[in-house]
């Protein structure tokens, strides 16, 4: 390897800023022509290695993919030596397209199509059923509910189905010599045995096991059976010799195929795919005619959530903070631990504890209410839905208050001393003291922990989820958006909670419309509180 | 070089062989479930030498992870503890194999009908059932030394024993899963069958003429009955019960052991008793079963484990280390000289299995809310409560 040529400055090995702008693009183009040439030597190696190791497992592939990248990178270093330094922030590139932009590109693509668990790509086994009749491209199906098409987006024209014949054999073999069965006639010809079950009476079910070799009546099994079998009870299972074909259109048992079966297949049965596809802007439209019933609704609900947390957090915050700030104040340790401690209890536990204290009948809360005479009747803390918004943002204060406390605390101790003691001078009391001196002072330090805090809250989907889990349920909403659901709630209802779960186009398709109200909320947040605006020092 | 390519290809092919080999099973289970699978995993493998590897999984993720990585070839090749209400979504995506050729006649003649009905779908079993589960009646004897002979009788010994801070009779009324009993009892359903004795997703009971008596039924425990107070929710009956402050409820098998724990002892299981015309109580039941992975690379193994778990001779040593009630006829006629599991076999003959095809996944949200709404106040409108949730549920 050529040493480094310690005779040149070392500012010649370092980007060259003035052509900045022409090297980014040339540097990227090569690195990404280096991930990708690696990649594919990955795949090549793997595809040669399972050629000689059928059992090669997949991830063989990274390995060459990597030792390919490794020399790839220090041919190009030996070529281009400008290159050097990029290699520092290659990992960061490779982390931010696999982990960020691929998952974002992927929540693009998937709002577009109907995919959900159900409609997942794969051979849907219910809805296998027998063929009764075979007519050109025509078939007649036994069982009409279990094949339908409703849940696809077309109905079966265009869907992709498996023919196959029947599998299962059953026979009767007459010996069995170690892995050895000899049967009493012969395989049917033309197919494939593939293993055979023995039914072993001792414990009352069918041993079954792969056939490794068939001659005729002889078959050589790949292991015996643990207990003597019942030869007269032999089933081979043979190979389900299948065809693909799609389908055009289905008229209840009438179905019809592109092309007609080879002369030969005779089909038992058939089953279709759970073909999924894109259904344009279909799950975007879904979220509009229910703006209405929930999307509207609950964005409302979710700004206010948010700004009031965020109000209300700091206006407590700082109030203890400056009372804590007084150096007066005795114990002031003791305090302070206090109040940290809800920020230290993970709040998966202390939400459900929460929830058993709001309890109607038998919570904490509404017992020591009646007990102060507050009130004669219990309040419905998470029954009704202006309570439990109360509860959720109460809670979301104890929560959230010793963060802000914190942060205000460590912006007053830069408050320098002497600026009290000249307003005290100037005759200032506390209450002016605290909005000449304080309040300014805090202000550069508690904006961007107040946005943080908006945004934070804004997607607080903890809080919502642990204590009231979105509920209750109301009149105006539906099953997916109700009295405290947020948006992201909302959208984890319908991707994971309705349509048997896994909902993934539209799920996908609700957080791009999270993500577009997200964008706008901040770009309007920062455009209010000129938080992007460079400000001078004061 | 050569050298080394001959070292990498060999430790590729070690790696390789490992593979494919054994078996990988998912469980959900926990504690004497699970200390069962783990005894019956041990001698599966002494008697056919195949080594098993248990995972395990938790309940709630099982089934979106096994849909997503069965395909993936990235699951076990068995899950064990499937529920039968989730067999119609993994089989209809493809990762249920079909198993009814596993299933002789007289493995099927031995099981219990409800059993054998959950998991099919078209005719066709996907899952070997293990064991059977569903809430019953279970009473604190100490405080009721008399069993209730008719459901009234339950009322007017429920209602004697509240007052203050003790309850005679309460149960998570707001969940459909257990008042699903007293819609059914009165004459409503979720999902019909058909001629060949399919769930149809399009006829839909839950708002029928049944449904809303039971639902009005519902709404009498809390308003008119007083019996169960607003705010309660499941933790609160369980605790209530524990803590010897409730007399009877109506909660499943699985609680049993919490409730022994906490000290209540004598307990008595027995069917919610009839109402004064003699018809019974029936509410939800559902099954435990093994899914075979499609994709499985091991099948044959696969298979045999799967039909080792099912027989009966493993479902009576269930039985006996965890009290599940066993799914075949002749394992339970074993370990019915336990009162509890008796209880909840008797309980559950009448029950009916939850639908398990895909569309009910989009009942239980509506009909909560329904509930919910039903037994918010005395005057809450039942019948359009039942109706919007039927209108929510077959609009999607």
């Amino acid at each position: 390897m050529k040493a480094i040529d310690l005779s040149r400055d070392a500012k010649e090995f370092l980007p060259r800023a003035k052509s900045t702008g022409v090297s980014l693009w040339r540097s990227l183009l090569l690195l990404f022509a280096a991930l990708a040439s690696a990649s594919l030597m990955g795949a090549v190696g793997f595809l040669v290695l399972r050629l000689v190791v059928p059992t090669a497992p997949v991830y063989t592939s990274l390995v060459f993919a990597l030792v390919s990248l490794v020399l790839i990178l220090r041919w190009i270093a030996r070529a281009f030596d400008w290159i050097m330094p990029w290699y520092y922030v290659l990992p960061a590139i490779v982390f931010l397209f696999t982990f960020t932009f691929f998952p974002v590109i992927m929540t693009f693509v998937l709002a577009f199509t109907d995919y959900a668990g159900t409609r997942n790509g794969e051979l849907n086994i219910k809805s296998e059923t027998r063929v009764l009749e075979v007519d050109g491209v025509v078939l007649t199906i036994e069982n009409v509910r279990n094949f339908d098409c409703a849940d696809l987006r077309n109905g079966c024209s265009g869907v992709r189905t498996l023919l196959y014949a029947s599998g299962n054999h059953p026979t009767t073999a007459t010996h069995l010599d170690g892995t050895t069965l000899t049967l009493e006639e012969p395989a049917p010809a033309g197919r494939s045995v593939l293993g055979v079950e023995l039914y072993l009476p001792d414990l009352g079910f069918g041993f079954e096991t792969d056939v490794v070799a068939a001659d005729g009546a002889t078959l050589m099994l790949e292991r015996a059976p643990p207990f003597p079998p019942d030869l007269e009870r032999t089933t081979l299972r043979l190979d389900r010799d299948a065809v693909t074909r799609t389908m055009l259109r289905d008229e209840g048992a009438e179905i019809t195929l592109n092309s007609p079966l080879p002369d030969s297949f005779e089909v038992e049965a058939i089953a279709r795919y759970n073909d999924f596809g894109w259904v344009g802007t279909g799950n975007f439209r879904t979220i509009l005619r229910q703006a209405t019933s929930a999307l509207i609704p609950i964005f409302t609900w979710n700004v206010l959530f948010a700004v009031t947390t965020v109000i209300v957090n700091t206006v407590a915050g700082v109030f203890l903070a400056v009372l804590l700030n007084n150096p007066d104040l005795r114990f002031k340790a003791l305090y302070r631990t206090l109040l940290i401690v809800p920020w230290a209890l993970p709040n998966i536990i202390t939400l459900q504890v929460w929830r058993g204290f709001l309890n109607q009948n038998f919570g904490a809360v509404n017992r020591l209410l009646m007990l102060f005479d507050v009130t004669d009747t219990p309040i419905n803390w998470l029954g009704e839905m202006w309570p439990a918004r109360a509860a959720v943002l109460l809670v979301n204060l104890w929560l959230g208050l010793p963060f802000m406390m914190t942060a205000t605390l460590g912006a007053l101790s830069a408050i320098p001393r002497e600026l009290y003691e000249a307003a005290k001078i100037d005759g200032a009391n506390a209450w002016q003291s605290f909005w000449g001196v304080t309040a300014p002072l805090l202000r550069t330090a508690l904006i961007p922990i107040t946005l943080t805090g908006f945004a934070f809250n804004f997607n607080n989907f903890n809080v919502i989820f642990l204590l009231t889990d979105g509920g209750p349920p109301v009149s105006w909403g539906t099953s997916t958006a109700r009295g405290t659901d947020i948006l992201i709630s909302w959208a984890y209802n319908e991707a994971f909670r309705s349509q048997g779960g896994l909902a993934y186009g539209l799920g996908s398709a609700i957080s791009i419309v999270i993500f577009v109200i997200t964008v706008a909320v901040s770009l309007v947040n920062f455009r209010v509180t000129g938080a992007l605006r460079e400000e001078p020092n004061t | 070089m050569k050298k080394y390519l001959i070292v990498l290809v060999t430790l590729f092919a070690g790696l390789g062989l490992a593979f494919g080999q054994g078996l990988t099973v998912w469980t959900t289970w926990r504690d004497l479930t699970l200390e069962w699978f783990q005894n019956e995993t041990a001698a599966f493998t002494e008697a056919f030498g195949v080594p098993v590897e248990i995972v395990r999984v938790d309940f709630a993720q099982a089934q979106p992870d096994w849909l997503l990585s069965a395909p993936a070839g990235e699951a076990g090749d068995l899950l064990v503890g499937v529920p039968h209400d989730r067999i119609g979504e993994l089989a209809a995506a493809g990762v249920a194999a079909n198993m009814t050729s596993f299933a002789t006649a007289d493995f099927l003649k031995d099981l219990s009908e409800q059993a054998r009905v959950g998991f099919t779908i078209g005719g066709k079993l996907f899952a070997l059932p293990m064991y059977v589960e569903g809430p019953a009646l279970i009473v604190n004897a100490d405080l009721v030394p008399e069993a209730p002979a008719t459901y009234e009788e339950l009322l007017a010994v429920a209602q004697e024993l509240t007052s203050g801070d003790s309850f005679g009779f309460m149960y998570d009324s707001a969940n459909f899963y257990f008042s699903y009993n007293w819609l059914h009892t009165f004459g409503g359903f979720v999902f019909g069958r058909d001629a060949q004795g399919d769930l149809d997703p399009a006829e839909l009971g839950l708002a029928n003429e049944g449904a809303i008596r039971g639902g009005e039924a519902i709404k009498a425990l809390r308003h008119e009955l007083g019996l169960i107070p607003a705010g309660t929710d499941y933790p609160t009956v369980t605790g209530l019960f524990s803590e010897g402050a409730l007399a009877m409820t109506y909660n499943g098998p699985w609680e049993i052991e919490n409730f022994r724990n906490a000290g209540i002892t004598n307990l008595k299981v027995m069917p919610i008793p009839p109402l004064a015309d003699g018809t019974p109580f029936s509410g939800f039941m559902g099954v435990q079963g093994v899914v075979l992975n499609p994709f499985s690379k091991n099948r044959a193994d696969a298979a045999n484990f799967t039909k080792w778990l099912a027989r009966p001779a493993a479902q009576v040593s269930l039985a006996q280390l965890s009290g599940r009630i066993p799914a075949s006829g002749s394992a339970l006629a074993q370990v019915n000289d336990d009162p509890v599991i008796a209880g909840f076999g008797q309980a559950l003959l009448n029950a009916e299995p939850m639908p398990n095809i895909p569309e009910m996944g989009s009942v239980w949200g509506p009909m909560g809310t329904a509930l919910t709404v039903i037994l918010e106040s005395a005057d809450s409108d039942v019948a359009g409560s039942l109706t919007q949730a039927a209108s929510e549920i077959l609009g999607n």
